[in-house]
């Protein structure tokens, strides 16, 4: 009887096969940075939480950020990339740059990273600039000014030298939609 | 205007876009981030680093609706069998999800209780119902597997009892339940998280609608109530009542339909009553006269069978007089 529903079948098989690649550039992907940031002087993190609203014991309600592993559509995804000098040496010139997850919507105005410049691109990094002066065309020929499902990376920029030994952290927001 | 002309521009692209997630990001989906820094080492070097990815998969989130697909309550006649409602069950989740369904027919507040229910699945997927290519439904044994953001006809068909009665409406409801929740026991409410059980083993997230759904739809009758009643008058030859041989009787048999909805092959015949004779072009339908001889229009008269006027298909409510004229001997 269930073979009257094959038509759902070729949907799953797509998925598991989409799974598939995806881990297996997950695999490739993680044994990069592990070879290459053994020499480097700075060690990069990539985090990812939530806001999760709690009534503590007093009956008050209070966010709580916990780290996620999952998520279900509809999640505001925290990223926290967290950057390190594992040298004594100064480093200069350091930017973060993070690609908004493909099929994520950034959220205007979320990120954060204390003595840094924050820029935007809305053509994978090519270009970067304030949000508010980079402009999108639309499949239909129209432009307008980029909204968050166009930004497509963020990039901080260190105001000042990483010192030996220093870390801090950028952060920003993105829906899972 | 301009303005709000604008602003009604920048509302419409926001829906465009919403419209795109009207079921959220595919279950199973895995969101993929790596982040890089560069930086001039204290040689002078630029280098570039990578952080960890992070593989974050999307969970599955469970919901549906249901909606009748008739447009009112569907005309039926008594001791009608397998009358189909039709209903839209939809998948607003964002996995594919096998859904048991439910079929009620002792509704409270129903005029009459609908009988032996039966459960088809459109199989042909045209919104009609028919019983040779659509299939039966057996919970447990072909619950529907519906895709994200698809929908699927499920037809609910039943016999309407012989005491139904005109105007009365039989009320049925399709309750539709992910077989996730239906098969725990006690359905877990929004937000219940069913971890791994979801389409390639994400957590399986209960979502606004609970996952289940009813809808409920019905069926209304229209019966026909017929009657016929016969009269007469005389007409003697010196102008009086009496029906002394000689003397002229017109029947006149009234036809009545009440109620609602049609009846077909009707036909009205009388005999002609002995120690008379039919008056031949006599027969008249609703003051129309009639040929005596089997013909195009509705009436005839044969001896020995009398006067038969077919009415064909009569819909309620209708009245119809026929009248004929015989001697008596």
């Amino acid at each position: 009887m269930k073979a009257s529903f094959n038509s759902h079948r070729p949907l799953g098989l797509t998925a598991s096969v989409k799974a598939l690649a995806v881990s297996a550039l997950t695999v490739a992907l993680l044994a990069l940075p592990a070879a290459a940031m053994a020499a480097d002087q700075v060690e990069l993190k990539t985090a990812s939480f939530k806001d999760v609203t709690k009534t503590g014991p007093d009956g008050k309600k209070v966010v709580v950020r916990e780290p996620i592993s999952k998520a279900a559509p509809g999640t505001e995804i925290i990223y926290v990339i967290t950057y390190h000098n594992t040298s004594a040496g100064d480093v200069a010139d350091v930017k973060v740059q993070n690609g908004v997850p493909k099929g994520l919507i950034f959220k205007v105005g979320s990120a954060e990273g204390a003595g840094t410049n924050i820029d935007y691109s809305v053509d994978g990094g090519q270009h970067f600039g304030a949000l508010d002066t980079l402009k999108v065309t639309a499949p239909d020929g129209t432009t307008h000014l980029a909204r968050g499902e166009d930004v497509t990376t963020i990039r901080w920029t260190l105001s000042a030298p990483l010192k030996g030994a220093a870390e801090g952290s950028v952060s920003y927001r993105a829906l899972l939609p | 205007m301009k303005m709000n002309l604008l602003r009604l521009g920048v509302l419409a692209a926001m829906f465009g876009a919403n419209a795109a997630y009207a079921v959220g990001t595919a279950a199973g989906t895995n969101i993929v981030n790596t982040a890089q820094a560069t930086f001039v080492d204290p040689t002078g070097s630029s280098k570039t680093v990578s952080s960890n990815t992070l593989s974050t998969p999307v969970a599955e989130i469970l919901n549906i609706t249901i909606v009748s697909n008739d447009a009112s309550n569907v005309t039926t006649s008594p001791s009608s069998t397998a009358v189909p409602l039709s209903f839209k069950v939809t998948n607003t989740g964002n996995g594919s999800e096998p859904y048991a369904l439910f079929a009620n027919n002792t509704v409270a507040g129903s005029g009459f209780n609908p009988t032996n229910s039966k459960i088809y699945i459109d199989t042909v997927g045209n919104g009609v119902f028919d019983s040779t290519k659509d299939t039966l439904y057996v919970a447990g044994s072909n619950d529907p597997v519906i895709a994200a953001d698809h929908s699927i006809n499920v037809f609910v068909v039943s016999d309407i009892p012989s005491t139904a009665s005109n105007a009365q409406v039989g009320l049925v409801t399709l309750k539709t339940e992910a077989v996730m929740q239906e098969s725990s026991g006690s359905p877990q409410p929004a937000g219940y998280v069913y971890v791994g059980r979801g389409v390639g083993g994400v957590d399986a997230v209960i979502g606004s609608t609970t996952a289940v759904a009813t809808a409920q739809d019905g069926y209304v009758v229209a019966s026909v109530l017929t009657s016929l009643v016969k009269s007469s008058s005389v007409l003697d030859p010196f102008g009086g009542t009496e029906p002394v041989p000689g003397a002229v009787i017109t029947y006149t048999l009234t036809f009545n339909a009440t109620g609602a909805g049609s009846i077909t092959t009707a036909k009205i015949t009388d005999a002609i009553p002995s120690l008379t004779t039919y008056v031949p072009s006599s027969l008249t339908l609703d003051g129309t006269a009639l040929t005596d001889t089997p013909d195009s229009d509705a009436g005839q008269f044969t001896t020995g069978n009398g006067v038969a006027v077919t009415l064909g298909t009569v819909t309620a409510p209708a009245t119809h007089a026929v009248t004929f004229k015989v001697k008596i001997n």
